[in-house]
């Protein structure tokens, strides 16, 4: 029997399920892939890290990512159905309908203020636009924020630090200004404390003790009793002394009270925090920067970075500074030792000729003595005298003027005596090397002065007047005048020109006529000291192209005569 | 000894010394106080044997410097230099000029020196 033919409707019943199985097919594969992309959406949402909140076109949150929930609602009170108005600020369209009233093309960028759900306000950089579906209806708006508050951290504080630069640099410029940096320092505190805004105070110590103290800012009383340390020793078991010792800087944000922390008195207004930095360099330490402040938090890390640095330019200026003085000091010891070097070699030299004359006297005298006339002895003897006597001078000049250098003084004998025949007496012993006038009257009165340092005195003023003007009388004149006597020497040499004259009685000064290996300089400056000891004084006028004039004044005795 | 002896030195004792040493030995002396005495003596006749200078003579020419003029003048004689001290640079310029030296205070070696130089002059 043939197959009856299949009905139509079966057929078209089967094809039409056919057909709806294919249709849930796509449409199952449909919906997973929706889903799929939903998913990935939803991971580049939550991945994001700037806010995303989208709204319906009533304005309404319908989704928010979890980077919008941090910004906008840390509680975690809930986005979602809120009305975006809650969180943005009048200037930012709170509608889909409103965004295209602002902006035709739907699209909006801004910084604005956004409101979070406990009520703070963030700054914020806005984007936000009008979301439409397929058939370009509008279904809502999106927005999408960055938080700036970030942002205007780092700026401030990139302010902060440009403003601390500028002040280091003004107070590195001011300590290169002086020679000595400590005049600067009350500048550069007075800067410091207004810069920071707190009291400073720059205590320099040497030798476990206060030195001085520079404050600025701050209670004026609290600044009395940092100035009243100076002059006092640091004392132990402070913060002061463990910052000198240790060249460790100590920060300590709040302070009780009661604190050991410049002394072991306590301040009438302490501080509630300080922070004490060393001024050092390597191993040397000399005193400390120290920044107190009255209110808690007013010592931030960056202000006690700044203090370290302030620390760090005070300390190496100072620190040089007392080395450049070191060298100074060194350079003038060594002057001083080099002079007194060239005193020993000064008088080993100018005792040779001395010393030669009275031997080679003494030998030719032994050797030849029968055969020389008696005229020739005499003199010879003479001459050893005379040497001798100026070997005697030069000895006793180089024993007072150690002996002056010792701090010991000079020592004189003064005693009564005629002046006179102790002129007369120095004169004859340069007799023979030059003409003199004498006028010593014999009436002079007594005067009171050691014999050995009168000859001393005069025999130089005079070995002088007859070194520089060889040649020419020299003339010594004696006169009374009131309460004292006076003896002058007169030559009529080159005289005594203002730069030398300025110098005249000082250690080590020789006349610019004169060789300058010859002699040890110290005649007139012992002279000085020698009539000053004695009660008297010496004076000196001069013409250059005419002469010289030295006078002696001796204390008169009062007495017969007078 | 014939001829002149010219000693120069600015201290009396020292003239007088020397004076009565070399004369004691034969030389006949004459003495100048200054280095411009010096020179003024070496101009006249007659023209001294050898001269013995001092070197420091202040406030006037030292003994080098009397040497030099000397010698610019055409004095050929044979000059010496006395002194208690030579300082390194007067010693080089005086061995460069060729002029003897003799130390102070030694009087025997001044009268041994003396007559070399004058034979060597």
């Amino acid at each position: 029997m043939a197959m009856p033919s299949p009905d139509p409707w079966d057929v078209r019943l089967a094809e039409a399920l056919n057909q709806l199985s294919d249709v849930q097919l796509a449409l199952d594969t449909e919906t997973v892939r929706r889903q799929e992309l939903e998913a990935v959406f939803a991971r580049i949402l939550g991945s994001m890290s700037d806010a995303l909140v989208e709204t319906d076109p009533r304005g309404v949150v319908v989704r928010a990512n979890r980077a919008a929930g941090e910004l906008l609602d840390p509680a975690g009170a809930g986005l979602v159905s809120r009305p975006v108005a809650d969180f943005v600020g009048a200037d930012v369209p709170s509608s889909p309908w409103r965004l295209m009233a602002q902006a035709p093309d739907g699209r909006l960028s801004l910084e604005t203020s956004l409101r979070r759900s406990d009520g703070a306000e963030v700054a914020a950089s806005l984007a936000c636009a009008v979301v439409r579906d397929a058939t370009g209806r509008i279904s809502g708006a999106v927005y999408v924020a960055r938080d700036l508050s970030e942002t205007h951290r780092l700026f401030r504080a990139l302010e902060g630090a440009e403003s601390r630069w500028r002040l280091l640099a003004e107070i590195t410029a001011r300590l290169n200004e002086e020679i000595d940096p400590r005049a600067a320092l009350v500048d550069v505190v007075a800067r410091i404390a207004e810069g920071v805004g707190c009291q400073v105070a720059v205590v320099l110590t040497a030798d476990a003790m206060v030195d001085d103290v520079v404050v600025a800012g701050g209670d004026e009383s609290r600044a009395d009793e940092l100035r009243a340390m100076a002059g006092r020793p640091v004392e132990a078991r402070t913060a002061l002394a463990t910052v000198v010792d240790t060249r460790r800087p100590v920060h300590a944000p709040s302070l009780p009270p009661t604190h050991p922390l410049l002394s072991t008195r306590p301040f009438q207004q302490p501080p509630t925090g300080a922070a004490l930095v060393p001024l050092a360099a390597k191993d040397t330490c000399v005193g400390v920067l120290a920044l107190l402040v009255d209110r808690p938090g007013a010592l931030g890390p960056e202000v006690v970075e700044l203090a370290e640095q302030v620390a760090g330019r005070v300390g190496t200026a100072l620190i040089a500074a007392r080395l450049r003085q070191a060298v100074a000091d060194l350079q003038s010891a060594q002057q001083m030792a080099r002079f007194r070097e060239d005193v020993v070699a000064g008088l080993s030299h100018d005792m040779k000729t001395p010393l030669a004359v009275i031997t080679g006297s003494i030998d030719t005298i032994a050797q030849m003595g029968d055969r020389l006339p008696a005229e020739s002895t005499d003199k010879l003897y003479a001459g050893v005298a005379n040497q001798a006597r100026r070997l005697r001078r030069l000895v006793m000049q180089f024993l007072d003027y150690t002996l002056l250098e010792a701090g010991r003084g000079v020592a004189v004998a003064p005693t009564e005596l005629s002046i006179a025949p102790a002129v007369q007496a120095v004169v004859d012993s340069f007799r023979h090397a030059a003409d003199f006038r004498v006028e010593v009257p014999a009436d002079l009165p007594a005067v009171w002065a050691d014999p050995d340092r009168l000859d001393q005195v005069l025999s130089n003023v005079i070995g002088n007047a007859l070194k520089f003007s060889p040649g020419t009388p020299v003339e010594v004149v004696a006169a009374a005048t009131g309460c004292e006597v006076e003896v002058a020497v007169v030559d009529h040499g080159p005289g005594i020109g203002p730069a030398d004259m300025a110098r005249l009685f000082q250690k080590f000064s020789r006349g610019s006529g004169s060789d300058s290996t010859e002699g040890t300089g110290l005649g007139l400056y012992m002279s000085q000291v020698l009539m000053a000891a004695q009660g008297g004084r010496i004076t000196v006028s001069s013409r250059v192209g005419q002469g010289s004039r030295f006078t002696l004044y001796f204390p008169a005795v009062a007495g017969e005569g007078t | 000894m014939t001829g002149v002896l010219l000693i120069v030195d600015d201290e009396p004792d020292v003239l007088l010394l020397l004076r009565l040493t070399l004369q004691a030995r034969g030389w006949t002396v004459e003495e100048a106080a200054s280095g411009e005495e010096a020179l003024a003596r070496c101009r006249r006749a007659p023209s001294p044997v050898a001269v013995v200078l001092d070197q420091r003579m202040p406030p006037g020419p030292s003994g080098l410097e009397v040497a030099r003029t000397l010698r610019l003048e055409g004095f050929t004689a044979p000059i010496a230099l006395h002194s208690a001290y030579f300082p390194p640079d007067v010693l080089e310029q005086a061995e460069a000029d060729g002029l003897g030296l003799i130390a102070k205070g030694n009087l025997e070696h001044l009268a041994e020196v003396l007559p070399k130089l004058v034979e060597e002059g």
